[in-house]
């Protein structure tokens, strides 16, 4: 157990940030930390690095108790906060090796491993560039290095794709990717569930400062009824057919509104060539049809009854 | 009117902020008003007493003894013994303005025409002990006068014929149209040190704001914005404005208040209110112009120095205009703040209100709107170029 | 792990350029302007001509001595104290009213009066030389009446005679030149300013300030060692800042600081650490954002100045006399002082009793800062 909390318990005056959140993160996995805004992902991270002070429970890294001065676990840590956290007055250069050198003190070891985190976000173009003149993509790349160059072997990122463009951002992705592959253990928060649904090998969905649900993100959606979602394009169906449709296997609604059929299902195989098996059947002429898998967003909807994104 | 709003939006923000700006410089204004005055006073040869110490090693001599009466008439003296620490702690406290030390066999010596002379310790350049070196010679003068002149008289006699001439001094009056009333001064020293408070002040809080509204990616926006950018300076001018208003306001009001004993006529409450009003739009147009150096708050608390304390030190704020040198009175001319004390001393001293007397008062404001006008057009130019060059 | 944080901290200050040259811009600039404005200060005393008007009337063409030293003081040359309009007493009024003279002399029963429309160091003179008249005059009646062959034995010369009966014997060392006391302040200035720096520290050690420092606060150092060794830095920064101030203050512009250079050194040592320490103290005491830290620091260090007497030498005098407590607890005072005992006085007792306070605040400020930055988690970010 890489990491491990438990009734984890944060106020901020009235206001519950977290409560009793429990976590377990399992060595080598990549976990997702999914929830809206203000759900408590970042309160949460930062009672696991000891930043904030929190009014309850337990905080295991390692298997040992972290705490500010614990250095031994600090060590194995890599952080990739939220805000950019580099200095404007060093260069790309010299913010990784300033970061890096609280870890390593060794100056030769420094350099290469500063070397290769330059190389790992390929940022070698922009050695000597000020933090001013990169764009945000090359930015948060930077933001990354910081965090990473020293080998760390639990990668916290928070929410480290914010404002960034499609192209660095799958940049990260996959380098995110790529250190879990080299044996670090990464924990990811996000708001955005493609991307945790993308990598993540585990994934805890938060709201409200609590664990909601966590699994692999089949379990996840296996937890809810709803299953496949079906799209028929079509005219002329009647109440008698709907109600027809209603009663195939493992229908839970059908839904027909402007010339658009909708039927959901919880579980089951071939339902779509079911679904158009019975409409042939009946001479029912149909135009484009898709299949929907249920979504992380369906998985909070069905548990909240609210959507992930406001 | 967006712009305008955002100014005071930040400007609620950063209410904390102005208020101990605000808090530091009433205080320092108070301060300056209650006790500039006093010392001021004191640096103008006022007959008050100096304050000595009197180490008399003559003691049996006649003429010492009767010089030493004659200092504690005229002097306040200070007992602190011959101990030598003490006297120079004394001295650095400004207990004593000056040691006298008289030496042994000076009353014999000196009848004797051997021009002895008495020791003084003194704090160089302070008017105290110019004035007690003033005393000594002046004593020291008539008795020699009296022991050459006199007749071969006893130097008791001389000693008390010194006194008596030393006693009559020259009658003084204020004239009639006098505004010798020293409690009126403070009007004058209130609105002096208001010139140093309003640029201290507005640099400060302007540029606060503005270092907000700069902000690359907010001044990006504005400028993306379908407003002019003349509209835009104009708003942002505006609302500097009656932020300033209100800071002058709330200043003047308040001197006016404290110090309303020292309040002559109304004419000249008008007068001092005309010419700090606008020596506020001077410090409104620094403040602007300030703004656009001033991107980070450490180079905000050097700027704001070098604008306030030099253009203060310069033109006679702190130091009265008749002590500087033609030199720096010359590049001085140069400054606004010169004109406003200028007019500022000239209202004080006027005595009835017509237009011959007040003309020259109303010219030298004329020039103060005109740097006004030209740092702010200056500041407007500038901003205009950066924001064409490098938005 | 200190070289590492030491070079990086001096990098990441000495890199924010405007911040480097405006902060040594402004004392600078303000020493100029110090030197400039006061060149003419000390020699105050040397008058320049005080323009009067004469009520030139009967009674005072009557009083011949009077009527003649005026002339005489009224002559162009080096001595010249006045500049003397004859007149008559409502066009005297007249120019007195209109700023033209500083006051006029008319005769009253028998005796010269001064009329002034206010005090003023002009105003001073012109008495100053009418009381010198009636004392003369007093003194000669008496000799006179003793002694009427005085006239003949030469009187009259001994009375034009100036001598002077003093001799200034110094307590101290020097001569003190009550100016330099600007430049001590400014110098002040110049070390409490290193708080801006201190503050900086702050900003990037203490997590609720920066994510910077958060992400120094998640990596395995001592955050109280790397503040310490970030202060160390900022310390250096502001020690050349203020040495470069001295010298240009010391040797372009000729201010005298004494001869004890080791001395001055150490006041300025002392006065840097006080500074850097202001700032960690307001930085990590005062709950808050930076905005009103640098506000609070702004006005602070103003204040201290202006009681040190920045603006006025005499406010230093006046607390010193009256609020002698404030002066103790006042760093812009203690550093003035230092300065001044040293330039003074050839003694240290006063001079150490500076810096010990100076030392002892500086201390009292690191450990409070020291005991707030310890504390390692946080209700908030």
């Amino acid at each position: 157990m890489v990491i491990s909390v438990k009734d984890l318990v944060k106020r901020y005056g009235q206001l519950v940030a977290l409560d009793h959140l429990d976590l377990q993160v399992e060595k080598g996995e990549v976990f997702g930390l999914l929830g809206p805004n203000g759900s408590g992902k970042t309160t949460a991270i930062n009672c696991i690095l000891s930043l904030l002070r929190y009014d309850k429970g337990t905080i295991e890294i390692f298997g040992k108790s972290m705490r500010p001065d614990a250095y031994d676990i600090k060590r194995d840590i890599g952080i990739i906060m939220q805000n950019v956290a580099v200095f404007d007055e060093l260069t790309v250069y010299e913010n990784i090796n300033y970061f890096c050198g609280l870890y390593v003190a060794d100056k030769e070891k420094r350099r290469t491993l500063v070397e290769e985190a330059i190389e790992f976000v390929g940022l070698g173009d922009f050695r000597k560039f000020y933090p001013k003149k990169l764009s945000g993509g090359l930015l948060r790349r930077l933001n990354i290095a910081c965090g990473i160059a020293h080998k760390p072997k639990l990668i916290i990122l928070d929410e480290p794709t914010v404002a960034v463009d499609p192209q660095s951002r799958n940049n990260i992705l996959e380098g995110i990717l790529r250190l879990n592959k080299e044996g670090a253990t990464i924990i990811y928060t996000s708001h955005y569930m493609e991307e945790v649904e993308q990598i993540c090998s585990r994934i805890a969905i938060m709201d409200k400062g609590r664990v909601i649900a966590s699994g692999t993100k089949e379990e996840l959606k296996a937890m809810i009824k709803s299953g496949e979602k079906i799209n028929v394009h079509t005219f002329t169906l009647g109440q008698k057919e709907l109600g027809k449709i209603r009663e195939l296997p493992h229908v839970t609604a059908v839904e027909y509104e402007e010339d658009q059929l909708t039927v959901c299902y919880d579980g089951g195989r071939h339902n779509l060539i079911v679904l158009l098996d019975f409409l042939k059947a009946r001479d029912i002429s149909f135009g484009k049809v898709y299949a929907q898998q249920p979504t992380l967003n369906d998985v909070f909807l069905q548990i909240t009854g609210k959507q992930l994104r406001d | 009117m967006q712009v305008f709003k955002t100014f005071f939006m930040i400007l609620k923000k950063s209410a904390p902020q102005m208020c101990i700006y605000l808090g530091v410089f009433l205080g320092l204004s108070i301060m300056f008003t209650t006790i500039a005055p006093s010392t001021q006073q004191a640096a103008s040869f006022e007959p008050s007493a100096f304050r000595a110490a009197v180490i008399n090693k003559d003691a049996d001599g006649e003429l010492s003894k009767a010089f030493v009466s004659y200092l504690e008439e005229t002097a306040e003296l200070v007992d602190i013994g011959s101990d030598r620490e003490a006297l120079q702690d004394a001295m650095f406290f400004r207990k004593i303005d000056c040691v006298i030390t008289i030496p042994e066999n000076f009353s014999a010596d000196f009848l004797a025409g051997k021009d002895p002379q008495i020791q003084t310790s003194s704090i160089k350049d302070s008017v105290g002990a110019v004035y007690a070196q003033m005393q000594i010679d002046k004593y020291w003068s008539t008795a020699e006068l009296f022991r050459d002149f006199g007749g071969d008289a006893a130097p008791e006699r001389i000693g008390g014929w010194t006194a008596e001439s030393l006693r009559e001094q020259a009658v003084v009056q204020l004239s009639d149209e006098s505004v010798g009333d020293p409690s009126q001064n403070q009007l004058n020293y209130h609105f002096r040190y208001l010139c140093y408070v309003m640029i201290a002040l507005m640099i400060l809080g302007i540029t606060s704001i503005m270092m907000s509204f700069n902000k690359k990616d907010l001044r990006m926006r504005n400028l993306c914005s379908p407003l002019k950018l003349g509209r835009m300076n104009l708003q942002i001018v505006l609302a500097s404005l009656l932020f300033s208003v209100a800071s002058w306001a709330i200043l003047v009001g308040l001197g006016l208040i404290l110090y309303m004993k020292s309040i002559v006529s109304a004419q000249m409450v008008l007068l001092f209110c005309l010419n700090s009003f606008v020596m506020m739009l001077c410090c409104l147009s620094i403040g602007y112009l300030a703004s656009l150096f001033v991107k980070n708050r450490n180079v905000q608390g050097a700027v704001y120095n070098i604008a306030s304390l030099g253009l203060c030190f310069l033109s006679g704020v702190f130091v009265p205009q008749q002590l500087l040198g033609s030199t720096v009175k010359a590049v001085a001319s140069f400054t606004p703040t010169f004109w406003y004390v200028k007019a500022n001393d000239e209202i004080s001293a006027l005595s009835h209100y017509d237009w011959d007397a007040v003309s020259s008062i109303v010219g030298y404001a004329g020039i103060q709107l005109a740097f006004a006008a030209t740092i702010l057009l200056v500041a407007l130019a500038i901003g205009r170029y950066r924001r064409r060059s490098n938005a | 792990m200190f070289s590492h944080t030491y070079i990086n901290r001096l990098k990441i200050m000495v890199r924010q350029k405007d911040t480097m040259f405006w902060s040594l811009l402004f004392p600078l600039l303000l020493a100029t302007l110090f030197y400039f404005a006061f060149s003419n200060l000390t020699s105050a005393e040397n008058f320049e001509i005080v323009p009067v008007a004469v009520v030139d009337d009967a009674a005072y063409r009557e009083d011949a001595l009077l009527t003649e030293t005026v002339k005489a003081v009224s002559q162009e040359s080096d001595d010249q104290l006045f500049t003397v309009t004859y007149t008559d007493e409502e066009e005297a009024a007249k120019l007195l009213d209109e700023g033209k003279v500083d006051g006029y002399i008319v005769m009253e029963s028998g005796q010269p009066k001064l009329v002034v429309k206010q005090s003023g160091i002009n105003q001073t003179i012109a008495k100053a030389f009418l009381d010198e008249y009636i004392k003369t005059g007093r003194s000669m009646e008496t000799i006179a009446e003793q002694n009427p062959a005085a006239f003949a034995q030469g009187l009259l010369e001994k009375l034009s005679e100036r001598n002077s009966y003093t001799k200034e014997v110094p307590l101290g060392k020097d001569d003190s030149d009550p100016t330099v006391n600007y430049f001590y302040t400014l110098l002040a200035m110049t070390c409490l300013y290193g708080g801006f720096l201190g503050l900086k520290c702050v900003t990037d050690t203490m997590p609720t300030q920066s994510p910077q420092a958060a992400r120094l606060n998640v990596a395995p150092v001592h955050k109280a060692k790397a503040f310490t060794y970030g202060l160390l830095a900022a310390l250096t920064i502001n020690l050349v800042q203020t040495l470069l101030v001295l010298a240009y203050v010391t040797l372009v512009l000729g201010v005298s600081f004494g001869s004890q250079i080791g001395f001055v050194l150490l006041a300025i040592l002392a006065g840097c650490v006080t500074g850097v320490s202001f700032g960690a103290f307001l930085g990590t005491v005062i709950p808050g954002k930076e905005n009103l830290k640098v506000a609070l620091l702004i006005a602070l260090s103003l204040l201290f100045c202006f009681l040190a007497g920045m603006m006025f030498i005499d406010m230093k005098y006046i607390i010193a006399t009256n609020l002698p407590l404030l002066s103790y607890l006042n760093p812009a005072t203690l550093l003035t002082d230092a300065f001044y005992t040293l330039y003074a006085f050839d003694n240290h007792n006063r001079f150490f009793l500076n810096l010990m306070l100076l030392g002892g605040m500086s201390v009292i400020m690191c450990t409070a800062s020291y005991f707030v930055m310890r504390r390692q988690k946080y209700a908030s970010l």
